[in-house]
């Protein structure tokens, strides 16, 4: 099987994925118990008017043909409109996205980064300081929940020392037209600073022990103490094995980012940041069907692309990879 | 009919049997007669203040012998469930209390009468409907204060249902930088009631008042919009014809005078020298086209007070005569205070000549379609972000003393508080408790202001299945109500003990004197148990036979 | 499990010496959270709900901690360190138990998937990658919204998403394992399929198995906390998530720091100790695996 082929099979099977993951979504929330006009109607309407704003809002018709009116609507992208906002849920999905993603992705590269940084140490320098940090910081991190450590976060730099403001993506009232004036001010990095911090934390743990281990294994590798025999100065030798180590991290990296991107809602809410997970929970909340629809999808499409786009680019990194075409997948 | 359960079946009956606990809901009661009383299904909203009343309220039932199973749902299910399809046991929720609820016609014949469209009880008693549907009919207010007096006699009585304590509305304001700040009777300052808008002074040179709240705005467009907050902020850009001021009186807005003629007959005379934002002026047209357009589409949240009027004529180039189906007393204080003025050079194109298929559909906000006659004027519809009006001086009431208010849809409490310590939030219009609105009122600079208003927690009983079928029974549930230690415990008393009556206490002139409040007595509640039938062995409480 | 692997790991866990501390603190951490679980109703009384009144008879809210209420109380005048005690019993029931329920699921379809091969695997596996695909997060929070918030629900959304990692990964030791000397000897000898699963797989796997059940412990935990704090939770079961919600929702966090810190301390040290103990495992196994 070649390259090509291959490619074009990964492809195919995540757009049934996809489309497993839509068809499940209507059947989800369809079906679950609740009535979905609720929110949108009051007792006190008379039976007509209840059909009416039914109609409007494509809530009317069997559960068939309001399945295909949905199908064909996500073909186009079209998740109709909002029951709360009252717009198109796709118009809302791309605003919210840019707000989650501008956390997303410093968050993690930070964490990578670090984490990277101190697993060279920790495994270059056995029984050095880094490598003890190494063993007994990690499972604490990662039992710390996101959300306290916010809240923590919160308590000592916004309410107790008053370096950071409260929550939120700007000061209220702030101009927030242009795409400057929502992302390029320092009013914006201010108030990005704990959220990010938070989320950088919650990502170091994994980066240190991966890194570590992998160093481990490195060090053991013929070709590097090659290397270190032939008297290469320390930078250089570093650089080395951060190259040949670094692949878990770059594995870990994309998971990573579809990991944060779905449990970005927790912090969302801690740090009151219109993003697209806090989106979703309240959408969930309010029974907002389309919007919470189109969130779900959003973010499960992403996080499908990401581990397509790992398939990919993994044997381009580490050419001892075999190609997919001589193993099973 | 022959079933062969095959291996896949039973798995996935096995697998269901987890599910099949929280997705049913609707627990069978199994009560019979003669037998140990099975524990009582009591729904709630889940917000810890509901959860928290519901839980006082069970421990005393307890203390009856009295089981509860008590179960929380999320709220568009639970109001969905009750308020939707009727469908409840007991339920302890919330009733707000909006411009439109704010007659007693809600309370005594939506709620409590047979064919009332709120009859989540399902109570059915002839002799009451008498009473509630006189109310609605009678021509003096003398005579619909007995009709009202007679029906909550009968009420009291018979007890289907009963409000445990109302809500405070709690407004923390900066004083420092606004002056002559009065909240409406029954409302607060919210943007339900425009009211105390038009009398806010600024004192600095901020001359915009930023306002919080975290509660949800949809959209501003008149037709669709659900929420209390939203309808009111519409209501600041539209006028009415007539008004609630801030002492809750009635008074002419963009009508002049609102005459009654016969039982079904109205005249309305227009205010002269009104003017659209645009510039145009305001005439009778407008007016005619006004109930022309609504009566023609019908939007489905106006019905309850459209569905009344048949139609309209003009009578002069300043009166209009509105003919009603049927006599309502709500015409007066709900119809003409909630219909808003439409102008008819923005609406006659629409939907037909803007390419949508209903008015519903079309969003006046990003079409330049919010031209009203109200004291302030459109300027920003962003939810979640801004929703900005500015004055406009040219009303006929000389416009608002403000420049222009800031309607701030918060994200959480931590927003609007740490807002307004920081002075970028000058108001906090709901959504705050009386504990956190005493901490920042030790602030300097912020008073805190706060309202007896209509907004119920209300305990709903569906008294067709038994036992609450059984009157004394519910008498006895309901003097188990430990009224004060809600309003003191969880509600830090900013609230008002209900009184024996479908009304919130601040309706005091149509609640006879003699139904009050304190009748948490749990010997009296031992008493009509007996009366009841059910007799106490040990723990456990045997139902009548 | 033989007592072959029963040595085999405690024997991987001594070779670096004795059983490493931080195993045993692990343990004690979380033998501590389950004393407390049990004894809690008995000392403390079991109603994490009951309000408490100071002296003078007013409700005793937002009270500092002191001798009477070792954490303080809430906004309702209910005892903090009663709630912390008792909200242990529910974050260990679905720890435990979604722990069980992701170690059996990812044992079984790792090991079908894994020995049988072909078109058993294929299939299996498409099934994982498509749970593998849905968001862990949003998918609880719709599910949970939906189906209740039952301790039982809660268990089912947790325990149908995490399996899938443990699966993956027990594949690929059955796959080595397949390959061994005494599985062929077997198979030569005519043993059948579950005959070998049983005695020379499922063994083999359970390291590995035990591995992420406890991982599964420590995610349903954690998961269970993040969607109390989002408010999808069963108001009227005390637990860490929920009192956080609680404190954030009142604006507490502002000053009742004895509200916030108690929980998330308590989630932390228990997380915690489940991820050293994994750790702990992992060494265990790893070592085992690399004869």
């Amino acid at each position: 099987m070649g390259w090509s082929r291959y490619i074009a099979r990964r492809i195919v099977e995540n757009l049934l994925l996809v489309l497993f993951l839509v068809v499940a979504m209507f059947v989800l929330f369809r079906l679950a118990p609740g009535d979905p006009v609720a929110t949108i109607v009051s007792p006190e309407l008379s039976p007509q008017a209840r059909q009416q704003i039914m109609d409007e809002w494509g809530l009317s018709g069997s559960l068939f043909t309001q399945f295909v009116r949905y199908l064909q609507g996500v073909l186009t992208l079209d998740f109709g409109q909002s029951f709360a906002y009252r717009r198109s849920v796709w118009d809302i999905l791309s605003e919210k996205f840019a707000n989650t993603i501008v956390l997303v992705i410093p968050s993690v590269t930070i964490g990578a980064a670090c984490g990277l940084w101190l697993g060279l140490r920790a495994g270059m320098s056995p029984h050095g300081w880094s490598d003890r940090v190494s063993l007994w910081l990690p499972p604490i991190l990662r039992g710390v929940p996101p959300f306290w450590l916010g809240i923590l976060l919160l308590m000592l730099f916004s309410y107790g020392l008053g370096w950071f403001p409260i929550g939120g993506m700007r000061t209220l009232g702030a101009p927030d037209r242009t795409f400057a004036d929502r992302f390029l001010t320092l009013d914006f990095l201010r108030h990005l600073a704990l959220p990010v911090l938070c989320l950088a934390i919650t990502s170091l743990p994994e980066p240190i022990l991966l890194m570590r281990q992998s160093v481990r294994g490195v060090l053991r590798d013929d070709y590097i103490s090659y290397l270190g025999l032939r008297g290469l100065p320390a930078s250089n030798f570093r650089r080395h094995v951060f190259w040949n180590s670094s692949l878990p991290v770059v594995t870990w990296f994309f998971h990573m980012f579809g990991y944060t991107l779905s449990t970005s809602v927790v912090i969302e809410i801690v740090f009151a940041w219109p993003g697209l997970g806090r989106e979703m929970a309240n959408a969930v909340l309010s029974y907002d069907y389309p919007l919470a629809q189109g969130c779900f999808f959003l973010i499960a499409t992403i996080v499908i692309m990401l581990n397509f786009i790992l398939d990919l680019i993994y044997p381009l990194i580490d050419p001892r990879i075999a190609r997919p075409a001589e193993v099973t997948a | 009919m022959r079933s062969r359960i095959t291996r896949r079946g039973f798995v996935a009956g096995a697998l269901a049997v987890p599910f099949a606990q929280p997705i049913s809901i609707s627990l069978a009661q199994n009560y019979t007669p003669g037998a140990e009383l099975p524990p009582l299904l009591m729904e709630s909203f889940s917000d810890q203040m509901t959860v928290e009343v519901t839980r006082l309220y069970i421990r005393e039932l307890e203390k009856l012998g009295i089981r509860v199973t008590h179960k929380p749902l999320v709220f568009s299910q639970i109001l969905g469930k009750v308020y939707g399809s009727k469908d409840v046991t007991t339920a302890m929720m919330g009733l707000g209390f909006p411009e439109e609820r704010f007659d007693p016609d809600f309370f005594i014949r939506s709620i409590y009468a047979s064919n009332g469209s709120f009859n989540i009880p399902h109570y059915s008693n002839p002799e009451y409907d008498v009473h509630a549907n006189m109310q609605l009919a009678a021509s003096t207010k003398e005579e619909r204060r007995k009709a009202i007096f007679e029906a909550q006699r009968i009420y009291a009585r018979d007890l289907p249902s009963w409000p445990v304590c109302t809500r405070d509305q709690i407004n923390p304001v900066n004083v420092s930088l606004f002056r002559n700040v009065k909240p409406s009777k029954g409302f607060g300052l919210e943007c339900y009631h425009v009211a105390p808008f038009l009398e806010i002074e600024p004192v600095t040179s901020v001359r915009e008042l930023n306002t919080a709240t975290t509660f949800r705005m949809s959209s501003a467009h008149p037709f669709t919009e659900r929420s209390s907050n939203g309808r009111g902020y519409v209501r600041f850009i539209f006028d009415t014809f007539l008004r609630y001021d801030q002492d809750l009186n009635l008074i002419p807005w963009a009508a002049e005078k609102v005459d009654q003629v016969d039982t079904t007959t109205y005249d309305i005379l227009l205010r002269p020298n009104m003017k659209w934002h645009d510039g145009r002026s305001v005439t009778i047209e407008d007016v005619q086209f006004t109930f022309d357009y609504l009566l023609k589409w019908k939007p489905p949240l106006w019905q309850p007070f459209m569905e009344v009027i048949a139609g309209s004529e003009r009578l002069g180039d300043r009166s209009v005569r509105v003919k009603l189906k049927s006599p309502a007393a709500t015409f007066m204080t709900i119809s003409m205070a909630q219909i808003t003025l439409l102008p008819k050079h923005i609406w006659e194109r629409v939907p037909e000549q803007v390419g949508v298929s209903s008015p519903l559909e079309w969003d006046p906000t990003r079409n330049d379609g919010m031209i009203g006659s109200g004291p302030f004027k459109f300027s920003r519809f962003e939810k979640d972000v801004d929703c900005h009006v500015t004055a406009f001086r040219e009303h006929w009431t000389g416009g608002p003393k403000l420049d222009g208010i800031h309607y701030i849809q918060a994200a959480s409490i931590e927003q609007m508080v740490g807002g307004m310590e920081a002075g970028q939030i000058h108001m906090i219009g709901d959504g705050i408790t009386i504990i956190e609105g005493k901490r920042l009122a030790a602030q300097p600079g912020i008073e805190l202001l706060t309202t007896e208003t209509g907004t119920f927690v209300l305990f709903w009983v569906d008294v067709t299945k038994p036992p609450f079928n059984n009157r004394a029974f519910r008498h006895a549930l309901y003097h188990a109500l430990p009224k004060k230690a809600a309003v003191e415990i969880v509600l830090g008393g900013a609230s008002v003990p209900a009184r024996r009556s479908p009304l919130p206490p601040l309706m005091r002139e149509w609640i006879p004197d003699d139904l009050g409040a304190d009748e948490y007595n749990l010997e009296v509640a031992q008493k009509y148990l007996q009366e009841a039938g059910f007799k106490r062995q040990g723990r456990r409480l045997i139902a009548p036979s | 499990m033989s007592t072959i692997q029963q040595s085999t790991i405690v024997s991987g866990l001594s070779r670096k010496g004795i059983a490493p501390p931080s195993f045993i603190g692990a343990l004690g951490v979380i033998g501590a959270f389950v004393l407390a679980a049990l004894l809690a109703p008995l000392v403390l009384g079991d109603d994490p709900f009951a309000n408490h009144f100071i002296p003078g008879g007013g409700l005793a809210r937002y009270q500092w901690p002191s001798p009477a209420f070792p954490f303080g109380t809430n906004v309702y005048g209910q005892d903090v360190f009663q709630q912390t005690m008792l909200g242990a019993q529910r974050t260990l029931v679905i720890g435990f138990v979604s722990g069980a329920i992701i170690m059996i699921i990812a044992t079984l379809i790792g090991v079908v998937s894994g020995y049988f091969g072909g078109l058993t695997d294929a299939v299996l596996m498409r099934i994982t990658d498509f749970f593998y695909a849905i968001p862990f997060l949003p998918f609880s929070l719709i599910f949970v919204h939906f189906f209740g918030t039952s301790l039982s629900s809660v268990c089912a959304a947790i325990g149908l998403i995490f399996w899938r990692t443990g699966a993956r990964v027990v594949r690929s030791v059955v796959l080595s394992l397949r390959e061994r000397q005494y599985v062929k000897a077997a198979k030569a000898a005519g043993a059948g399929p579950i005959w070998i699963m049983r005695y020379h797989i499922i063994p083999g796997v359970a390291g590995i198995a035990l591995l992420y059940g406890v991982f599964g412990a420590a995610w349903a935990i954690l998961t269970e906390a993040t969607l109390s704090f989002i408010g999808l939770s069963d108001p009227t079961a005390i637990s860490w998530g929920l009192m956080l919600n609680q404190a954030f929702a009142n604006g507490a966090i502002r000053f009742a720091w004895w509200w916030v810190v108690p929980p998330g301390v308590s989630l932390t040290l228990l997380l915690g100790a489940l991820f050293l103990l994994a750790r702990s495992i992992e060494g265990a196994v790893d070592r085992r695996l690399a004869d």
